[in-house]
């Protein structure tokens, strides 16, 4: 489904040059549940947004069903990015102005998808969630637990076929947090979602099919 | 799409209540300054009472007299005995009328003294400028020719000399001469400035006859045509006239004469900005003034409005970072904060013209303009929609281009 060969990137700040990662292969197999851990700065989210081809490598390649990405071009990538990849973040990046429905057909929206199809689709990922009842509310009225559901929902609204959640759980209490596990873990189940799942909690990377792990922007075995 | 952008655009107003005000107020302040003065000049260029002829005269106000190396110049109002000797002599205006401009005097009725503004015509000038007559008549060619002293006075004059009675019949004083109302006309605002004045009366009452002698003075000529096409051709015949074929008598050795029959902008112009010894106008200077001086005006609150968009956007990063992350384009992003940067200046083009409502009303109240009734007619409407829409282009599409050339992960982190 994604393989990414030789993978590496720099970052440039003045004269200093930080290698973030370096000659990373990995390839995410259709279906698959993967965990990513390693300690803070090593390079996971970095890799992550490689993977979700909202960042640049410095160096290799990366091949999307075995397409290979030739251009970085506006365009082209987040067409890639809109039909095939859904995210969840940390903090759950909700847009506070939208409603959550609003907030949930977003990726539909850049689809053109028609609005009638859209509203469908979002309360059919709402309920999937469980957060049906709560289309018609703004994120701030929710907790932090439902406002990560909401963001799942939205990942998942598109049908995309690589789910990418940075430390979805995170910056949600134990309880909450199993909440979301076991979200992702029936989306992995039921619906045969292929998820990459970057954490610092082993508990949550032990749920997974499996782990790999980064060490100082390398890939350690 | 549309919907999603106006409803995230009034979300972020409200929720950003002052930053909306600011936008807001710095808008229709701009915007209103502009329309009142385009409005005033509108109706200068394009006036609804007496002058609405104006599309097919000319004017003749100025002129420059000159010896050969110009050592010794004149310029000024032309005098009688130019205008009698050249302008007379031009064949291709349908009617030629004169006037001696409008200028202050104290007229005298039961021992009151009231000051007014004068103005002494012939019998064409009623054929060409369309005035309203309330009631009684304008002086006939024979009038003038007889020198009778017969006056057409505005409704103002009726109304504070004679209060509640008809001026027709009734006399009054001006300089020691006593002259019959035959005639009364709605007032004329004073931007109309060939035709304003409060009393009208036969030039030929002029009670010395000197002015037939000099050809400099306080006189004008209005050139008609019903032909408006025509009316570059009297200018023509005009500067060919003064350059082959001048009469200048009692001139003190003068022998040139600089002159044109000009619109009212051009004559405005050339009172500004035209160079005495030329027979054009320099329009052209006065027009890209005024260019340039609205989009300067605009310019600053565009800066400023640019300066609160870069930084309100900036604010959204983490929103431009999602919004890119699930598949907008940078395109749909530059559309989406055009969108919300033409509604604040639609909505604020809106206070924007009512505010220039009250500003117009209290120009006409001041009596600054005496008798100005300013219309607001479509063409200042559409003007302002346009400056609305340029104005909330030039200060949204900079910060959006800026926003939108964002990187995802940077955006998402809420940095630029």
């Amino acid at each position: 489904m994604l393989k990414l060969t030789k993978i590496s990137k720099t970052f440039q700040t003045d004269k200093i040059e930080t290698i973030a990662l370096q000659d990373i292969d990995l390839h995410i197999k259709q279906g698959e549940f993967v965990s990513v851990m390693g300690p803070s700065g090593c390079g996971k989210s970095t890799l992550l947004n490689i993977m979700g081809l909202l960042d640049e490598p410095s160096d290799g390649d990366i091949k999307v069903n075995s397409q290979a990405i030739e251009s970085y071009k506006d365009k082209h990538i987040t067409h890639l990015r809109n039909e095939k990849i859904g995210f969840i973040f940390q903090s759950f990046h909700l847009i506070p102005d939208l409603k959550v429905i609003d907030n949930v057909e977003l990726p539909l929206l850049y689809r053109n998808v028609p609005a009638k199809e859209r509203k469908r689709l979002a309360i059919e990922a709402l309920e999937k969630v469980g957060l049906k009842p709560r289309t018609g509310h703004y994120p701030t009225q929710l907790s932090g637990g439902q406002q990560q559901r909401v963001a799942i929902a939205r990942a998942i609204v598109g049908k995309p076929e690589l789910l990418l959640a940075d430390e979805p759980t995170g910056n949600l209490d134990s309880r909450m947090g199993d909440e979301i596990m076991k979200l992702l873990e029936s989306l992995h189940k039921n619906d045969n979602a292929t998820i990459v799942m970057v954490t610092h909690d082993e508990e949550m990377a032990k749920r997974t099919e499996r782990t790999i792990r980064v060490f100082d922007g390398q890939l350690v075995h | 799409m549309l919907k999603n952008y106006i409803l995230t655009a009034w979300k972020v107003f409200l929720r950003r209540k002052f930053f909306t005000f600011i936008n807001l107020f710095g808008i229709s302040l701009t915007l209103s300054v502009i329309m009142v003065v385009s409005t005033i000049v509108e109706n200068y260029l394009y006036p609804s009472g007496p002058e609405q002829t104006s599309g097919n005269y000319r004017v003749v106000e100025r002129l420059t007299l000159s010896t050969e190396g110009h050592s010794n110049t004149y310029g000024g109002r032309l005098g009688y005995k130019f205008i009698k000797d050249n302008i007379f002599r031009l064949n291709s205006p349908e009617l030629v009328s004169i006037n001696t401009g409008s200028f202050s005097i104290s007229l005298f009725h039961k021992d009151k003294k009231h000051e007014k503004q004068f103005r002494r015509t012939d019998a064409n000038y009623w054929s060409i400028l369309k005035f309203n007559f309330i009631s009684g008549r304008n002086y006939t060619q024979e009038e003038v020719e007889n020198g009778l002293f017969v006056a057409v006075v505005s409704s103002d004059v009726e109304q504070s000399l004679f209060e509640n009675e008809s001026a027709i019949g009734q006399f009054i004083t001006v300089n020691s001469q006593r002259f019959q109302v035959i005639g009364v006309v709605e007032n004329v605002s004073a931007v109309e400035r060939n035709a304003a004045a409060d009393v009208w009366v036969p030039f030929t009452t002029t009670p010395s006859t000197e002015y037939k002698q000099q050809n400099m003075g306080s006189w004008e000529a209005i050139l008609y045509h019903s032909d408006s096409s025509m009316l570059s051709e009297i200018h023509k015949e005009y500067v060919n006239l003064l350059k082959n074929d001048l009469i200048l008598e009692h001139s003190d050795g003068m022998t040139l004469a600089y002159s044109g029959a000009f619109s009212k902008l051009e004559n405005v112009a050339r009172g500004g900005f035209g160079d005495e010894y030329s027979y054009d106008s320099n329009v052209e200077v006065l027009i890209a003034l005024m260019t340039v001086s609205i989009v300067a005006f605009m310019l600053l609150p565009s800066i400023n409005m640019i300066n609160l968009n870069v930084s309100r956007i900036l604010e959204r990063s983490s929103e431009i970072g999602v919004r890119k992350a699930f598949g907008a384009s940078a395109s749909q992003l530059v559309l989406q904060f055009i969108v919300e940067s033409i509604l604040i200046t639609l909505a604020g083009g809106v206070f924007g013209v009512v505010l220039s409502f009250f500003l117009l009303d209290i120009v006409e109240q001041s009596g600054l303009i005496p008798y100005a009734e300013f219309s607001f007619n479509l063409r200042i409407f559409l003007w302002g929609l346009l400056m609305v829409l340029l104005f909330g282009l030039i200060s949204g599409v900079y910060p959006a281009m800026k926003m939108s050339r964002l990187n995802p992960v940077a955006a998402l982190k809420g940095g630029a």
